[in-house]
């Protein structure tokens, strides 16, 4: 036997060319798998789009949910830079009394401002509040007490907490109301609403894959010959993966374009009856929108699931395809 | 090139597809493989493929245990040899030109080379003017060599052919041995199962007689 080694792997080595130009076929490979793949897709536009479609809508449910949370955050923001406490003086207490307390409580440990409501100033606003002027303007005594809006320096809910008590022990102050209660339901909300928002990205991240991986795997599945034939004659197992992962990006960045389409679309269709309502409350609440960041990652995780599930279908299907 | 040593290979833990096979083909040799279907044809150039490790001995291609070859070392080595299928195994969605090429693609190839490398393998097969054909337009013996153009367009040292006549009439049969004669003449060792033995006979070449997985006969050309 000839001790030149032709017929062996490390011949082929050898007689492949430099690895600049090893680097510049799978660079080309590359850019032909990248084309090639689109190509596949486009010449069957429904079957692409709509699997680009399921793609979307997995996307879009955890993605709007997410939104919403952020919108409710940013809320919960502004709620607790208002949280203030309300100290109800004692009905006895007259306007001299009332002013000479709001002093006191302004200089009080851990209270960052005051503002005293007179039980005159408070029927007030009452009345106009609730437009019963007339009703109201018919009792003889005022029946409100003179109250102070204390603002705290710390809003944390503990903190707050701590100062009612303190407050609550005041000479001349009746009662302290805090209106942590439903600002702490909305915490607890907002903290299950993001959760929820985490499990349903995971389980749609997963219908993702299986979307892409389902698809991916007929694709192989139909070009099972090629593939044998490739092998055969000396394809490696990344050769014969690439045009599918290309197929599995592709379907994904359909998928997030679409998806990010989607959110816009749902957006705008919203705004309209968001902004009146807001406005109806006297606020001004626009609803968030992706950004430029969000948008990116929204593509490039979209892009990176359908990477992923086209992997894990090659991977699993190409053990399974021997040539014959 | 080629060295069998005691290569035995049994499916299912029963059924001997081969057993103690022994011999050596030469580079640069011509060698028929015949015997009846099942004898083993098909399995023993499985082996060489490395479709197939044999159950029992060694298989030494060009100096080296290609038993010992690691699975990511197998596209490789097989890049080394030129295979002709009798299916043809043409891929029906691209034309000729394309079919001979895959295996210049696969190996990453310069383009500039590829075309040139490419229309000098359909010439030699005389099937240049049908490069932008698709298969499913030729007949079969012309697909049988696009199969052929596309196992010598890597310059193989190995050419290994399974019944490459095997669905064709005798004169088409003829033209294709012809063409395995021309590329063993420029020194490409070829291997080919065939149980056409009026055709071997009249080719005078090496003949490994197979039955029932073992060899059973050996004659050199006459």
């Amino acid at each position: 036997m000839s001790r030149k080694a032709v017929a062996s792997p490390r011949g082929a080595r050898a007689q492949s060319t430099r690895s600049s130009s090893r680097f510049h076929a799978w660079l080309r490979h590359h850019r032909s798998m990248l084309g090639d793949s689109a190509r596949r897709l486009l010449r069957a536009p429904v079957g692409t789009l709509l699997t680009m479609l399921a793609i979307a809508i997995a996307l879009v449910l955890p993605a709007a949910l997410w939104l919403a949370l952020d919108s409710a955050r940013l809320l919960d923001a502004e709620l607790e830079e208002s949280a203030t406490l309300t100290v109800y003086l004692e009905q006895h207490i007259d306007e001299a009394q009332a002013g000479r307390i709001d002093e006191a409580l302004a200089a009080h440990a851990g209270v960052a401002r005051t503002r005293l409501i007179t039980a005159a100033e408070g029927m007030a606003e009452f009345q106009q509040a609730l437009g019963l002027a007339d009703a109201l303007g018919r009792l003889e005594d005022n029946p409100l007490p003179a109250s102070i809006v204390v603002v705290p320096d710390d809003p944390a809910p503990d903190a707050v907490r701590r100062l009612a008590d303190s407050l609550g022990g005041v000479n001349g102050v009746d009662e302290v109301r805090l209106d942590l209660a439903w600002l702490e339901r909305l915490r607890h909300l907002a903290e299950l609403g993001s959760r929820l928002a985490l499990a349903l990205a995971v389980l749609f991240g997963l219908g993702v894959l299986l979307v892409v991986g389902n698809t991916i795997r007929l694709a192989v599945e139909s070009r099972r010959q090629e593939i044998e034939v490739v092998m055969l004659i000396g394809a490696t197992h990344a050769f014969v993966r690439r045009p599918f992962l290309y197929s599995g990006a592709w379907y994904g960045l359909g998928g997030g374009l679409l998806a990010w389409g989607l959110l816009t679309l749902g957006s705008q269709w919203l705004a309209m009856p968001v902004t009146a309502l807001a406005a109806s409350y006297g606020a001004t609440f626009s609803l968030p929108q992706l950004g430029p960041s969000g948008s990116a990652i929204l593509l490039v995780c979209s892009t990176l699931l359908g990477l992923l599930g086209a992997w894990i279908a090659v991977s699993r299907h190409l053990a399974g395809i021997r040539p014959r | 090139m080629i060295l069998f040593e005691r290569v035995g290979k049994r499916y299912g833990g029963r059924f001997d597809a081969l057993a103690n096979l022994d011999f050596r083909v030469q580079r640069g040799e011509m060698v028929f493989l015949t015997g009846h279907s099942g004898a083993g044809k098909s399995s023993l150039l499985r082996l060489i493929m490395l479709l197939e490790r044999p159950t029992r001995g060694r298989v030494l291609v060009a100096g080296h245990d290609i038993g010992r070859l690691h699975p990511s070392q197998v596209p490789f080595y097989r890049r080394q040899i030129g295979v002709v299928f009798q299916d043809h195994q043409l891929l029906h969605d691209r034309s000729i030109y394309h079919n001979v090429a895959l295996p210049l693609e696969i190996r990453g190839a310069d383009p500039r080379d590829v075309a040139r490398r490419v229309r000098a393998a359909l010439d030699k097969v005389g099937l240049l003017h049908r490069e932008k054909a698709l298969p499913i337009e030729l007949s079969g013996g012309e697909q049988q060599r696009v199969g052929i153009a596309r196992a010598v367009v890597n310059k193989p040292s190995l050419l290994l052919a399974d019944e490459p006549t095997g669905n064709l009439d005798p004169q088409l049969s003829a033209d294709i041995m012809a063409l395995f004669e021309d590329f063993n003449r420029i020194g490409t060792t070829v291997m080919i199962a065939s149980h056409d033995l009026a055709l071997i006979a009249r080719l005078r070449h090496r003949v490994l007689r197979l039955r029932e997985g073992r060899l059973i006969g050996d004659e050199d050309a006459a």
